[in-house]
């Protein structure tokens, strides 16, 4: 309960910061609004730069013309040109270099096992992390698969049905530019919803060292509340501030942008809550690491804009070539936007939750690091 | 017995802040700690409050030892402490209430206390107030608000009228001596010396960490003086006068300046009455009389060779 009570006042007065609230709240919905118009010729399909895909055919049968159609197709050429790898070496090779994002393998006897009614898959490679270009190779073979899958369906309900009506109908459900890519406000508002919750540091680093500075400290020393109580009671205050900073982003774009949060919107909420926790952890470790609270400060709002920049917050890091996409990964806002972007845009569930799962690792390293230091930097 | 202390020692590394002091406090006391800056008054209260461990010695309060972790003790304990410990951008009632529920205040019971600590800080008109747009005096007394409304058995008050205003730290003062007979101990830290002789029944008076005195005023006043000196304005002086005064009984010595006479006697030679004698056979008036006592002042400055505000 005392923890409770802790969080709430924390809770209240991080709200009464009107100037920190305002810096968290409107300035990203500004850089949404103002990056969302000025940019958005970068997230035009047919102005941004083709993703290069490679393709194995093993399959030589029917479903490797319709596929290969489907590729060649007016608009998801817009979108990816294709090479033809002569072997999984070869294209792992290309992934590799960066010449292409994925590899797209029709195993052999697909169109057989189509055919026949049984089981068959298109195996599609990813580079180990997942970028917002493997999500769209991801999206549109998933669009392809839908397709076909309804076409067989509706063969099986004895319609007549040809292969270029099932294109058609993969379009419209599935692989629209328009439907299934972010407009720059779509993808802005993401970014800055993850630069905003990583600027959470801020009440991670102040947190406990602000009962120092407000000499408040000895008040809490001498109250009978534990020690345990009052950090809980920062962290979960500190925690919820950043996550309602968050959701007020989320729904104020919502409303008035029309931005796209997709249809798992509870998943979103999470990875947001996900990514607070994230933030505050790694606010509080920093905080503990070092002796003044202003220096920490200062160097986690710097490590904000580094973070932020290198995942592509500010302009989208796979437009800026492969090496600084790469080096966009090592950057925790990078797990919490493509989380995101995964979610919106239909990406990998598997890689979503294998970035959500990198999340809570951090957090429990943050918080075990935290709390080894917590002691030393109260005294 | 409210407070007891024996042999506290607290080192930080090389230097020793508390060297082996011991004191005892007993119940309804009003109790000063006088010493001048970085004495180890601070440090004491610290340990004594839980806030820093000490390396050796014991510390009992109210009859049970007290290691810092107690909650039962600790409910006991109000701390008014020397910086204002408050939440500024919280409300006066928000930063009251706060502190009410760490004590494990809530309800009714909670609202009434809150509403008794402010109003007998004078601060209920101003609950919805920020704390940060009080006045100095004010702040002050939120700072005795929120230390005092789990009605604590022992309040420990460090400089509390530290930079105010003289009418907020009357109130203050006045506040003290009510606490007091509402039945609280009271242990209180000052630079202001009139304000400790005005209040404490008892003082002790630390310096380099050392406890180098304690007792009532009277013993410590008693404790440093060796003499006393009593000044006259005469109407009229007749040299042969110091001759009769220095005859009287513990007289040490007598010196006229102009029409002052200032005579020097032995400690409680109880004489004045016979030197008043020997003035009124002179036939000379007496004007006005100042019998020179010594204050905690004095007492402070010859056992520390510094005064209180050094």
């Amino acid at each position: 309960m005392k923890a409770l009570n802790i969080a709430y006042y924390t809770i209240l007065r991080n709200f009464r910061d009107y100037k920190t609230l305002l810096l968290m709240l409107a300035l990203p919905i500004m850089l949404i609004a103002t990056m969302g118009s000025a940019l958005g010729s970068v997230f035009t399909p047919g102005d941004m730069s083709v993703t290069t895909i490679c393709y194995l055919d093993e399959d030589k049968g029917f479903m490797s013309q319709s596929f290969e159609e489907f590729l060649e197709s007016e608009e998801i050429s817009k979108m990816m040109q294709y090479k033809t790898a002569a072997s999984k070496e070869e294209a792992f090779e290309l992934i590799k270099d960066g010449r292409a994002v994925a590899l797209i393998v029709l195993p052999a006897n697909l169109s057989e096992d189509i055919q026949k009614g049984g089981k068959a898959s298109i195996e599609v490679y990813n580079s180990k992390y997942s970028s917002f270009r493997e999500s769209i190779v991801q999206s549109t073979i998933n669009g392809f698969v839908n397709g076909t899958n309804a076409q067989l369906v509706l063969r099986q309900m004895g319609a007549v049905s040809q292969e270029y009506e099932m294109f058609d109908n993969i379009e419209e459900t599935a692989v629209t530019a328009e439907g299934n890519a972010p407009r720059a406000i779509d993808y802005y508002a993401v970014t800055m919803l993850v630069m905003t919750i990583m600027y959470g540091t801020g009440y991670g680093n102040f947190a406990m060292k602000e009962e120092k500075r407000l000499n408040t400290s000895i008040r809490l020393a001498s109250a009978p509340v534990n020690y345990l109580e009052v950090v809980l009671g920062k962290l979960a205050g500190s925690v919820v501030s950043v996550f309602l900073q968050g959701m007020v982003i989320i729904a104020f774009t919502k409303l008035v942008f029309n931005v796209n949060w997709g249809g798992s919107l509870g998943l979103i909420i999470f990875v947001c809550f996900s990514a607070s926790l994230m933030s505050v952890g790694l606010g509080m470790m920093v905080s503990n690491l070092g002796k003044n609270p202003q220096a920490t400060g200062g160097l986690l709002n710097l490590g904000v804009s580094i973070t932020t920049f290198l995942a592509g917050g500010y302009f989208p890091s796979s437009q800026m070539g492969p090496a600084m996409e790469k080096l966009g990964h090592i950057s925790p806002n990078y797990l919490a936007q493509q989380a995101m972007f995964n979610t919106i845009y239909g990406g990998s569930t598997a890689q979503t939750t294998n970035l959500i799962i990198t999340i809570w690792a951090i957090v429990i390293a943050a918080f075990i690091i935290a709390g080894l230091t917590e002691r030393r930097s109260a005294n | 017995m409210v407070v007891e202390i024996k042999d506290l020692v607290k080192r930080y590394g090389d230097f020793l802040a508390v060297d082996n002091i011991s004191l005892s406090i007993d119940d309804g006391e009003i109790f000063g700690l006088l010493g001048p800056n970085g004495a180890g008054k601070t440090t004491a209260i610290n340990c004594m409050i839980g806030m820093q461990k000490q390396d050796k010695g014991q510390i009992k309060l109210f009859g049970q030892d007290f290691t810092g972790r107690e909650g039962s003790i600790k409910k006991e304990i109000g701390i008014v402490p020397q910086d204002l410990a408050l939440y500024w951008d919280l409300t006066c009632y928000e930063n009251v209430s706060f502190f009410a529920k760490l004590y494990g205040l809530k309800d009714g019971l909670l609202r009434s206390r809150v509403q008794e600590a402010l109003e007998f800080t004078g601060l209920w008109d101003r609950r919805k107030d920020l704390a940060k747009k009080l006045s100095g005096g004010m702040k002050r007394r939120l700072n005795i608000a929120c230390a005092i409304v789990h009605q604590p058995k022992l309040i420990i008050m460090d400089e509390p009228t530290v930079g105010i205003d003289p009418q907020s730290r009357n109130h203050i003062l006045q506040s003290v001596k009510e606490l007091n007979k509402k039945g609280s101990t009271i242990i209180y830290t000052s630079h202001y010396m009139e304000e400790v002789e005005e209040l404490c029944s008892r003082i002790a008076i630390m310096d380099h960490g050392k406890l180098i005195a304690k007792g009532t005023k009277e013993e410590l006043k008693a404790f440093i003086t060796v003499e006393e000196k009593t000044e006259f304005e005469l109407s009229s002086v007749n040299y042969t006068i110091t001759d009769t005064v220095k005859q009287v009984s513990g007289v040490k010595d007598c010196v006229v300046d102009g029409s002052r006479l200032t005579v020097i006697s032995e400690k409680n030679s109880r004489n004045l009455s016979k030197i008043i004698d020997c003035i009124s056979a002179a036939e000379a008036d007496i004007l006005s009389m100042n019998i020179e006592k010594p204050t905690l002042e004095t007492v402070f400055l010859t056992l520390t060779g510094r005064t209180l505000r050094d």
